[in-house]
This record gives structure tokens, C-alpha cells and sequence, in this order.
């Protein structure tokens, strides 16, 4: 029962993180795993990238393809004909918050443009979606070992998988805002007075979403 | 890691086999395919929420592998000290007062044991792990505690219905082994739960029992 080292590729904290370049954004486009690098291994440089809105428009296609691909697999899962459900559900609820994110952001002191509040709340989003990839096989177990049951459904364990994709990418939204000192500069200290209330909105119409798209039901 | 997971299967099946005992050797033989795959397929259906979970908490960056191979030893260090544990437990099992018409004698306090084995070697191996990943990574304790205890976590929610879905592990001695089936899948149990979650919540809230409950959870109904 030994436990042999594993040596595992860590970030030095003392070098300066290099935004990514185009050619490696692009390139996560063919190699869509690379993608776990951009929103959850490299966050120094992702937010370097979005600090110093380097290549932003590039970044905000990666997000917006990671987002809608990696919430497939769960879709499918709840139901092959709906497998697009899970991906809507992600970029509709934010396309339907964003704004009020940036105004009340902007009008309470927070520094950044349209285009760099897309990215940090586009990268919760992917986080979520990327979540949902994983949690996609449990759900299926779940499906498959689960025979119709009054109490406890499918369905229900659907809508609890979901509920923890959603935490996790809530929790991104706070390493990548509060997380990095370049961009928690540019943010500034009405951060959380701005965030808390936001995503108390953005709960309140992804639930209300979730049941126009019928997810869950 | 293929030493690992062979030690795993081993390690666990050796347990298996202690625990079906309790019923008959018949079920300890069952137990030796299926105490093994319930480790397997709890781990093959967390591997990549275990490795999005190390990014999300840690921020580092891992390789899918390191992070399996981390997660892998939680279960085999758990199974090696169950396996050692085994010999007791045969002895126990083969020991106890066994159910009968009257009463349910020992068998209470036999689950209650394996309980207490399973808690033991599951916090000693979550501990060790905690405390690997030290060795292995510069994070402070809270991020490795909420790292290994966030694969516990998962580990536990599909464990649990994995379980479910390949009972009986244990089986009262009154339950004909030939009359039961090898995996029980959804099927009823005594209280009419058809899933893992259904059964915790029975527990909570016990619903009060059919009058022909004994006659339930043989996989036939």
C-alpha cells in the first residue's frame, strides 16, 4: 500500500502568466478536451487573457462552442430528442442575465467592458457544461438501474446533478472575479455586492427556463 | 496503476467473500465478482468528475491520468484494509446466531460491524489520501480535504446505487439463495424502495411495512 509520487504539472506562482495566443485558442476548436486547460487548468492565464483583452473575441467563440458542445452528452441523456435542451438552457439563462450583470456592474464601480463580463460569465457557464460532461455518465447509470419509483426519479436525480454543474460553475464565477489580483483590480470591491444579487436573478430565471424547455418535468 | 487496480479486485473480493458468508458460501462466491465491480463501476462513472473536480478546487494543472490514479488508490487503500479485515469477518459471519421464523438473532449486529468496517477504512484511506496529496502538490489542507472529500462525495452518490443495483451483498439466512437472483436490480426491496435513494428515504420517513413484507426482495416480484 505504498503511495508512489505522481508528478504532477503545477503553476509556478512566481511566473507571469501569458494570456493564451490565437493560435492555441483556435487549436482548442479541433481539440475540444483542450478546453478543460482554458476555463479550469490555466485560470491565471485565462484571466490574463480577459485583463488584458487579449484576443477576446477568439476566447468569447471558444466559450460559446465549449459551453454548447460539453452539455450535449447530458442532454442526450435526459432524453435523445431534447439533446439540445441542457446547451439552451446554459447560454439562454446568461443571454437573458448578461445585461443586467454589466449595467449594474458598470453603474456600481466594477471596470470592465461588454466583452470582458461575457468572458468571466461565459466562463461559469463552460465550467457548468463541462460539468454536466461528467456528471452525463452518472445520469445514465442513474437511467439505467433506476425503475420508476414514486419517491425518487430519474429525473429528480437529473435535476440534482444539474443543481451541482451549476454550483461548480458559480463557484468558477467567483475564482475567476475574486481569484486572480489583476482582474479583481479592474473589478474592485462592488464585486460581490454586484454578484450575490446577480446570480440570485440568474437562479430564479434559469429555474424558470428549465421549466419552459421542460427539463426536469 | 494496473497494480493498483488489481490490488483493488483482490483486496475487495477477499472482502466480498467475508461478508456473503453471513448467508451462505453460495453468496460469498457472488460476492467475489461483485464487490469488485462495484468499486469499478462507481470509479469508471466518477473518472471525469473527479478530474473536473481536482481543476475546479485545486486550479492546477493535472493530467486525467494523475487524477485517476489518485482516486484509484483512495479505493484501493479502502479495499486492502477491509481485506484485512476479512478473516474477522468470515469468522463473525460464520459465528453468528442466524435468522430464523423468530427473530433476526445476530444478523443486526453483523451489518452494524461491517458498517463500522467500511467507516473505518473509508476515513483511514480518505485521511492517507488527504494527506498524499501533500507530497504530491503544494496546496494548503482545506483544498486538499475539499478535493478528496468532494471524490467521497460522488464516490458515495453513485456508490450507493451501485450497490443497490448489485444486492444482496449480505442476505438473511432465511432468503433461499437459489430463489434469489444474482443481481437484484430494481427490484422491491421489503418496503417496496426501488432505488437507493427511495430506500434512504424510507428509512427517514418509514412507511409502515406490507403484511406479506417477508415475502419481498428476492428479485421475483
Amino acid at each position: 500500500m505504498t503511495n508512489q509520487p505522481i508528478e504532477l504539472e503545477a503553476n509556478s506562482r512566481d511566473e507571469e502568466a501569458q494570456p493564451f495566443s490565437r493560435q492555441e485558442l483556435r487549436g482548442m476548436l479541433g481539440a475540444p478536451l483542450r478546453m478543460v486547460d482554458l476555463v479550469l487548468g490555466e485560470r491565471r492565464r485565462f484571466a490574463a487573457n480577459v485583463a488584458q483583452e487579449h484576443r477576446l473575441p477568439t476566447l468569447l467563440v471558444v466559450l460559446t462552442v465549449a459551453t454548447a458542445a460539453f452539455a450535449l452528452p447530458f442532454g442526450a441523456v435526459l432524453g435523445p430528442q431534447g439533446f439540445w435542451r441542457i446547451a439552451a438552457l446554459l447560454l439562454g439563462s446568461l443571454a437573458i442575465c448578461i445585461p443586467s450583470l454589466h449595467v449594474f456592474g458598470r453603474y456600481l464601480g466594477i471596470g470592465l467592458s461588454w466583452a470582458q463580463t461575457l468572458a468571466v460569465s461565459l466562463a461559469a457557464a463552460a465550467v457548468t457544461s463541462l460539468f454536466t460532461f461528467a456528471l452525463a455518465p452518472i445520469l445514465g447509470f442513474f437511467r439505467v438501474t433506476m425503475s420508476a419509483s414514486d419517491v425518487v426519479t430519474p429525473q429528480n436525480m437529473a435535476v440534482m446533478l444539474l443543481i451541482c454543474a451549476f454550483a461548480a460553475g458559480i463557484g468558477q464565477l467567483f475564482f475567476v472575479a475574486l481569484g486572480n489580483r489583476a482582474l479583481a483590480r479592474r473589478i474592485g470591491p462592488a464585486a460581490i455586492p454586484v454578484i450575490i444579487p446577480w446570480l440570485v436573478l440568474y437562479v430564479i430565471i434559469t429555474v424558470r427556463l428549465a421549466g419552459v424547455l421542460h427539463i426536469g418535468s | 496503476m494496473r497494480r493498483d487496480v488489481a490490488t483493488l479486485v483482490l483486496a475487495s473480493a477477499l472482502y466480498g467473500f467475508s461478508i456473503g458468508c453471513v448467508h451462505s458460501t453460495r453468496f460469498g462466491l457472488h460476492n467475489v465478482l461483485k464487490f469488485p465491480l462495484l468499486f469499478l463501476i462507481t470509479g469508471a462513472a466518477c473518472a471525469v468528475a473527479y478530474f473536473l473536480w481536482a481543476l475546479l478546487i485545486g486550479g492546477a494543472r493535472f493530467r486525467f491520468v494523475d487524477v485517476q490514479r489518485l482516486a484509484m488508490r483512495l479505493y484501493r487503500d479502502a479495499a486492502v484494509l477491509l481485506a484485512a479485515l476479512a478473516p474477522a469477518n468470515w469468522f463473525l459471519a460464520r459465528t453468528i446466531v442466524p435468522p430464523d421464523a423468530t427473530s433476526l438473532h445476530d444478523y443486526p449486529l453483523f451489518l452494524g460491524v461491517n458498517i463500522c468496517f467500511i467507516a473505518v477504512a473509508g476515513g483511514l484511506a480518505l485521511f492517507r489520501q488527504v494527506h498524499a496529496l501533500a507530497q504530491y502538490h503544494p496546496w494548503p489542507l482545506s483544498r486538499r480535504v475539499i478535493t478528496v472529500g468532494g471524490w467521497l462525495a460522488l464516490s458515495l452518490m453513485v456508490g450507493g446505487q451501485a450497490a443497490w443495483t448489485l444486492r444482496p451483498f449480505f442476505g438473511v439466512r432465511s432468503i433461499p439463495g437459489a430463489e434469489t437472483r444474482f443481481f437484484l436490480g430494481s427490484s422491491p426491496d421489503y418496503r417496496g424502495s426501488t432505488n437507493f435513494y427511495e430506500a434512504v428515504y424510507n428509512v427517514v420517513a418509514a412507511a409502515p411495512l406490507a403484511a406479506d413484507y417477508t415475502r419481498h426482495g428476492r428479485g421475483w416480484d
